[in-house]
């Protein structure tokens, strides 16, 4: 049983220059406990894709009409994108789901004390005194590592270092006990060694506390520490699944194929890992604010027939428990 | 806290270098009318019929010290205004300054302040309210009223309203006394007719100050309510009225308070216009007056400097305000 279920989403946003396609029928799950990582090049919509799961985008986004985001508690589904009022919303927002962002400094408010935004938090979701929320708080601080708690409870964001601020955050975001964290590209401002201790805490608290993790990123290195399952997405729409371990042992699209030629080998150290980007395949991200024909990697690919210029691919499991969306990806029999 | 009163102290030392820096630019100014105060007021004389001679200039000149260097002049007037408050002696009318300014300077600077005081108490809330608004109806009406705000001239405005006045009620609306109270001692009865005259330049300079306070709390709402610490706490379920006061509104008063000073400044520019149309007998006209027809350059110094000192200080409070209301000067201070 999934823990939440993203169905044929589709989001638009209207701005000026006219409508933006960022995610196009992009679907995938999250099972209870595991995590996930969820990997693109900066704009191919993984952000909007994960705030799609709070209903965190902007008033100008919109959801198209068979697009489902379903969030499957002990007790009842929630279906995310029909929430409307923010109270209703507070059970994504904070309750069942939390979310950390790239820049920690940015994500605290500037003239609240760390202390003051971890009670107000807990204190909306767990229903229990100012006092007591003080006391998870600063507990929840210790967990994280920092030391000094009751006295970083009673600081201001700009008072820590960037690695303290990033535990913080952590320890903000899972001090309500969220089945789901969002991790939208956490380690991407720090430096290698404070990314490393960022992800060990992660996967440990995880542990502690059983929620799944959603992991963003556009570093293949950091998914490849630590995902169980990665999704690929490119121009908005998700291009392959698969086990972490089946993809970058044997991954079946041409972008993702790309993208490993351009990573070291598994194993090397995290540090060289580090360095590595998506951009290093050559050509464009298409644009977003034309429709796409065909296959949206098909301008960049070494293997695009007249095909995949006209006919998108759909995503089709080509192997057990791979998905790829690829007219060329060789499929093999699937094993029942 | 032994910090923060350090603080306070060196701000209060930069104000008052701030001010001998304008002392002495309003004091050189002084000097720079051509003609000293001796000659001025004796070639006065001559004018009304007084035969006045070479030694006559002479000796006024050494009467009233201006026979001594510059600055040592200037020594002493700024010895006479920062210790004694004195500015002296206004060189053609012969009256002593404080005197003469007396209630004026506290009129126009009261009128002032109430005008910035008005201007932000309605610009602060619907600033934020509207910058928060997905209303178009809200957001298209409250641009076209500080559109108006901000292109109609201030004296256009005070015309419009006097005219309107007249010919509705047969009442120009100038003036900021009843007769019966022009020259009467303080009262509350004369408190209540001030009262009852100074809403219409309040409102007049309060007016455009308040189309200017609305740009700029909104500019600054919206650039809070972009930022990611909104998003973030909007992602912890902080909702509605608590969002928007406690995260982008907290954080946008800083930034508003420092725009105080700047907007005291404007009005007091637009002052010396409206009390003209008005024919009210404060600062800004006496001002005018005493640059303008009579060459005045004790009075004219006096004023100007007053002017200056009353947006120094205001800009000293809101430094004060800005360190205890933003975390960041004051940890910076306190430790
Ligand atoms: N609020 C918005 N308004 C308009 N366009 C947006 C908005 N948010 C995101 N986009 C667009 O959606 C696309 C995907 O963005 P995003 O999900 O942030 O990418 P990333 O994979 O780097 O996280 C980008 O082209 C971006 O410009
Ligand atoms: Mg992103």
């Amino acid at each position: 049983m999934s823990l939440i279920t993203v169905d044929s989403l589709t989001v638009q946003f209207d701005t000026d220059e006219g409508r933006i396609t960022a995610v196009e029928d992009v679907s995938f799950a999250v099972a209870p406990g595991e995590i996930l990582g969820l990997v693109g090049e900066s704009g191919s919509g993984k952000s909007v894709t994960a705030k799609s799961l709070m209903r965190l985008n902007s008033d100008n986004a919109r959801y198209a009409a068979q697009s489902r985001v379903v969030l499957h508690l002990d007790d009842r589904k929630v279906d995310v994108l029909s929430l409307r009022t923010g109270r209703e919303m507070q059970i994504v927002r904070g309750g069942a789901i939390s979310m950390i962002f790239q820049e920690p400094m940015a994500s605290f408010a500037p003239a609240i004390t760390i202390g003051d935004q971890m009670v107000e938090q807990l204190v909306l979701h767990r229903r229990i005194s100012e006092k007591e929320a003080a006391r998870v708080s600063i507990e929840m601080l210790e967990r994280v590592g920092i030391s000094d708690a009751a006295k970083r409870f009673g600081q201001y964001a700009f008072e820590l270092s960037g690695g303290m601020r990033q535990r913080a955050m952590i320890a903000m975001a899972l001090s309500t006990r969220p089945r789901l964290l969002i991790a939208d590209e956490p380690t991407t401002a720090l430096d290698v060694t404070i990314q490393a201790q960022v992800l060990d805490l992660m996967l440990e608290l995880k542990q502690k506390v059983g929620a799944a993790i959603l992991l963003i990123t556009h570093d293949l290195g950091v998914v490849a520490e630590v995902a169980e399952r990665i999704v690929v997405m490119y121009a908005g729409r998700k291009v392959e699944e698969a086990r972490a371990r089946d993809l970058f042992a044997n991954p079946r699209h041409p972008y993702t194929q790309g993208l490993l030629g351009a990573v070291p080998k598994l194993g090397s150290s995290l540090e060289e890992k580090g360095r590595t980007r998506l951009s290093e395949i050559p050509g464009m991200v298409p644009n977003l604010k034309k429709p796409i024909e065909g296959c949206a990697f098909a301008s960049r690919c070494p293997i695009a027939t007249d095909l995949c210029r006209k006919v998108a691919p759909a995503v089709e499991a080509k192997a057990l428990g791979h998905f790829v969306a690829c007219h060329h990806a060789p499929r093999e029999a699937i094993a029942a | 806290m032994a910090q923060f009163i350090q603080f306070t102290l060196s701000r209060a030392v930069m104000a008052i270098v701030t001010l001998l820096t304008v002392s002495l630019i309003v004091f050189s100014l002084m000097e720079l009318v051509p003609g000293t105060c001796a000659e001025r007021y004796l070639a006065f004389k001559n004018t009304q019929g007084s035969q006045i001679t070479v030694a006559d200039i002479e000796a006024e000149k050494k009467r009233l010290g201006l026979d001594r260097p510059f600055l040592v002049r200037w020594a002493s007037w700024v010895e006479n205004v920062f210790v004694r408050g004195q500015f002296g002696e206004s060189c053609i009318l012969r009256l002593n300054i404080n005197q003469l300014l007396a209630d004026k300077f506290w009129i126009s600077l009261g009128i002032c302040l109430a005008a910035l005081l008005a201007a932000y108490l309605i610009a602060i809330p619907v600033g934020i309210v509207s910058a928060s608004s997905k209303s178009p109806v809200t957001n298209n009406v409250l641009r076209f009223l500080s559109y108006l705000g901000l292109a109609m001239p201030n004296f256009l405005l005070a015309l419009i309203i006097m005219l309107f006045s007249t010919v509705m009620f047969g009442d120009s609306l100038t003036g900021l006394f009843s007769k019966e109270y022009r020259d009467a001692a303080w009262s509350w009865a004369k408190f209540g007719d001030f009262l009852a005259h100074a809403w219409l330049p309040i409102f007049i300079l309060g007016w455009s100050a308040t189309a200017f306070a609305l740009q700029t709390v909104r500019a600054l709402m919206l650039d809070e309510i972009g930022k990611l610490y909104v998003t973030a706490a909007t992602a912890r379920g902080i909702f509605g009225r608590r969002l928007l006061w406690r995260y982008p509104a907290r954080h946008a008063l800083g930034p508003v308070i420092n725009s105080l000073g700047f907007d005291l400044n404007r009005i007091f520019n637009e002052l010396p216009v409206v009390a003209l149309i008005l024919t009210l007998t404060e600062s800004g006209a006496l001002l005018i007056e005493s640059l303008a027809r009579s060459n005045d350059q004790q009075l004219a110094g006096a004023i100007i400097f007053l002017l200056t000192a009353s947006i120094v200080f205001l800009n000293f409070v809101t430094d004060i305000m800005l360190a205890l209301m933003d975390p960041r000067v004051r940890r910076g201070l306190m430790g």
